[in-house]
């Protein structure tokens, strides 16, 4: 029932993401692209395309993982209101209301990116630009691999923070992922947002698996201590 | 000892500096329809949150059906034998009725779905309608239909009746009785309407500044509660000392008036005693005994 | 049968009903055998408290105003009309009195607020016969009463 629930309430904003994503499609067609960094293969309007993609991708990752908070935060302080009250007066644990809606939005996210991953795949020829469909699902599983590390990150600040603060820890942990692959240990092809834009399959000419792995990882780890701080405040 | 269904100790809660509890006791006999009264902000809707697991209280303890709050799963357990109104009435702004009654109705295992087409039926809810553009009191009878529909064995109402019309309101309160009078169905509701609760209520609990100040038995009250009018020929003299049950006295003009809780004889014996006088009793209403309480405060 | 039940004027509900019963039994709308509602129909009718209903039920069985049969109900008892005999009598008396006092050209107030006043001062005096119902356990029930109490 839950399911349910979250469908209803996401399915609409779903419906924008991949507007939004069309409109860049059309873009791109409409600008004949950018020119693509050095030694890379592909054309013009792919670069282009990428770019702004990677872009508005992360911009989702953020929104969807945020969008589990547009209702108050699973706080249970005197933040809480609406119709947030009447769900927690179900009988149904935090743990498993937070478990639900993050998974949920992580299968939309998914979906919307292999959505729009159809769209570029059909859209491509269409604007002379040449794809094949294993070099679109590696993109389409590369973009899905680096982004569910940003989306649970999104996802943990919505467990211990107010509704306005959300986007400032957002925009915060998305700048130290940039720089931390730069200035750390961490390979430097752990860089998220590169493996989505440059890196990506499209462009350079394998998988950014370090990437792809880190954020995984990330993301196991933050859901893992989403669901451990939701169930802290449990009664 | 009676059975409580709901039962407070010293509960204290504070936000941010402000204290919104400060030892709060609370006993709710079963089978009882308890009217929660108090002037807004004094707590009422602090402890309803405490009492559905939705808020953790500073300090003190609180049990529903013997159950204490902080127990993880049991507040599971009590959830699904409770129905809620919230203050606010907000649910979901992106379902139908239909839809709503959809989603809530397999987390009970006691629903009754007799129960929630009769109400469909009595307030009137039309099925296809988004929640949005409900009026507001139409969102409470919709809350009325879900919580009551769950077949529950307690009801928590936060100001139920907000919203609705005479003739909705007259509705809801011969049902909430109805279904006390077949299921004894223990009721446990904070409202602004004296004459409600007075009607419908056999306990009522009255909060100030995040105390229990009165509780009891309803008819009790009411019975051992009295006015007195002492009217006095010349000027008003108070005794030093009124005897044990005078509550609050009140002076207008030449008329002294008291409230007194209980020992009326003894109060009128003394105040026969003052010179010039002559005594009046009244019976008292809720509200009389509500505002005396909260003004002095 | 209508009651009608007024919870703002400060008199407990279940007094209200128990009176508004034996104002029936005496005026006669209510007769010896006759069967009150049910406790349910009366709370939802009224709007108010069952277990209010219980408490005035019982209190009236108490009196022997009426007699709970188990499973079938409630009903006026055959000596409840005894007391209505009584409360006829007492009718009279204040009917003479109003014609005695209409000379004096009094309005209804007035002539009200000399009863009470009356009512009063016969209470302080303590020469009115007690009340015959428990108050909120702070009052000792009388013995059973069969409609001719006796002060």
């Amino acid at each position: 029932m839950l399911l349910y629930k979250g469908w209803l309430e996401t399915r609409l904003r779903l419906l924008f993401s991949l507007a939004f994503f069309g409109i860049f499609l059309i873009q791109a067609h409409v600008m004949g692209g950018i020119k693509p960094p050095d030694g890379a293969k592909a054309d013009p309007v792919k670069v282009y395309a990428i770019t702004e993609i990677f872009l508005v991708a992360t911009l989702c990752g953020m929104v969807a993982g945020a969008g589990i908070a547009t209702q108050p935060a699973f706080q249970g302080a005197k933040g809480l209101h609406g119709s947030m009250l009447f769900t927690l007066s179900l009988p149904v644990s935090r743990f498993r209301l937070l478990a639900v809606r993050a998974g949920l939005g992580w299968l939309e996210m998914a979906g919307g990116i292999a959505a729009m991953c159809c769209g570029l795949w059909i859209l491509f020829p269409v604007v002379r630009a040449a794809t094949t469909v294993p070099e679109m699902l590696e993109y389409a599983g590369a973009l899905i691999a680096c982004g569910s590390g940003l989306y649970f990150v999104s996802v943990l600040l919505a467990t211990f923070l107010d509704e306005q603060w959300r986007v400032f820890g957002n925009m915060i942990s998305f700048a130290a992922l940039w720089w931390l692959p730069n200035h750390t240990p961490l390979p430097a092809s752990a860089n998220v947002f590169r493996a989505m834009g440059e890196g990506s399959p499209l462009i350079a000419h394998s998988m950014p698996w370090t990437a792809m792995a880190f954020s995984l990882e990330l993301a196991a780890i933050l859901f893992f201590a989403a669901l451990k701080i939701v169930q802290l405040k449990e009664y | 000892m009676t059975d409580f269904i709901i039962e407070t100790n010293q509960l204290c809660k504070s936000f941010k500096g402000q204290t919104a509890l400060r030892g709060l006791d609370l006993r709710v006999p079963a089978g009882s329809i308890f009217g929660f009264l108090g002037r807004n902000g004094a707590g009422k809707t602090t402890t309803i949150k405490t009492l559905m697991g939705l808020l953790r209280a500073d300090s003190g303890a609180a049990r529903v059906f013997g159950i204490p709050v902080t127990d993880a799963d049991g507040s599971i357990e009590v959830r699904r034998r409770i129905g809620f109104v919230t203050e606010d009435k907000e649910l979901y702004p992106y379902m139908t009725v239909e839809q709503i009654i959809r989603f809530t109705r397999p987390f009970f295992p006691k629903w009754r779905d007799d129960l929630e087409q009769r109400y469909l039926k009595m307030f009137e809810l039309p099925p296809k309608k988004k929640i949005p553009d409900l009026s507001k009191g139409m969102r409470s009878k919709l809350m009325l239909l879900l919580a009551i529909s769950r077949g529950a064995e307690l009801l928590i109402l936060d100001e139920p009746t907000d919203g609705l019309d005479p003739a909705a309101t007259e509705d809801v309160l011969r049902e909430l009785v109805a279904i006390a009078a077949s299921s004894g169905t223990t009721m446990f509701f904070s409202s602004h309407q004296l004459a409600e609760v007075e009607l419908i209520a056999d306990h009522i609990g009255i909060i100030e500044q995040g105390k229990m100040i009165v509780t009891g038995s309803l008819d009790d009250m009411k019975a051992q509660y009295q006015r007195l009018q002492v009217v006095f020929a010349d000027s008003v003299q108070t005794p030093s000392h009124w005897v044990d049950g005078v509550e609050f006295v009140r002076q207008e003009g030449r008329v002294l008036s008291i409230l007194a809780s209980h020992n009326v004889d003894a109060i009128v014996e003394q105040a026969r005693s003052l010179p010039g006088t002559a005594v009046e009793r009244f019976p008292v209403t809720l509200k009389e005994i509500f505002l005396e309480h909260v003004r002095s405060n | 049968m209508i009651f009608r039940l007024n919870q703002s004027s400060g008199i407990p509900l279940y007094l209200q009903l128990i009176e508004q019963v034996k104002h029936a039994v005496e005026t006669g709308a209510l007769r010896e055998g006759d069967q009150l509602p049910t406790i349910r129909k009366v709370a939802v009718d009224l709007v108010m408290n069952p277990n209010t209903v219980v408490r005035a039920y019982r209190e009236l069985e108490h009196e022997g105003v009426l007699e709970l049969k188990h499973g079938s109900g409630a009903f006026i008892k055959e000596s409840a009309g005894g007391r209505a005999r009584v409360m006829r009598k007492a009718q009279a008396v204040v009917q003479s009195a109003l014609e005695r006092l209409a000379p004096l050209g009094l309005t209804e107030d007035e002539l009200r607020r000399v009863f009470e006043n009356e009512l009063a001062q016969a209470r302080a005096e303590k020469r009115l016969a007690p009340a015959r119902h428990r108050a909120g356990g702070s009052v000792v029930p009388q013995a059973s009463i069969n409609g001719e109490g006796k002060p």
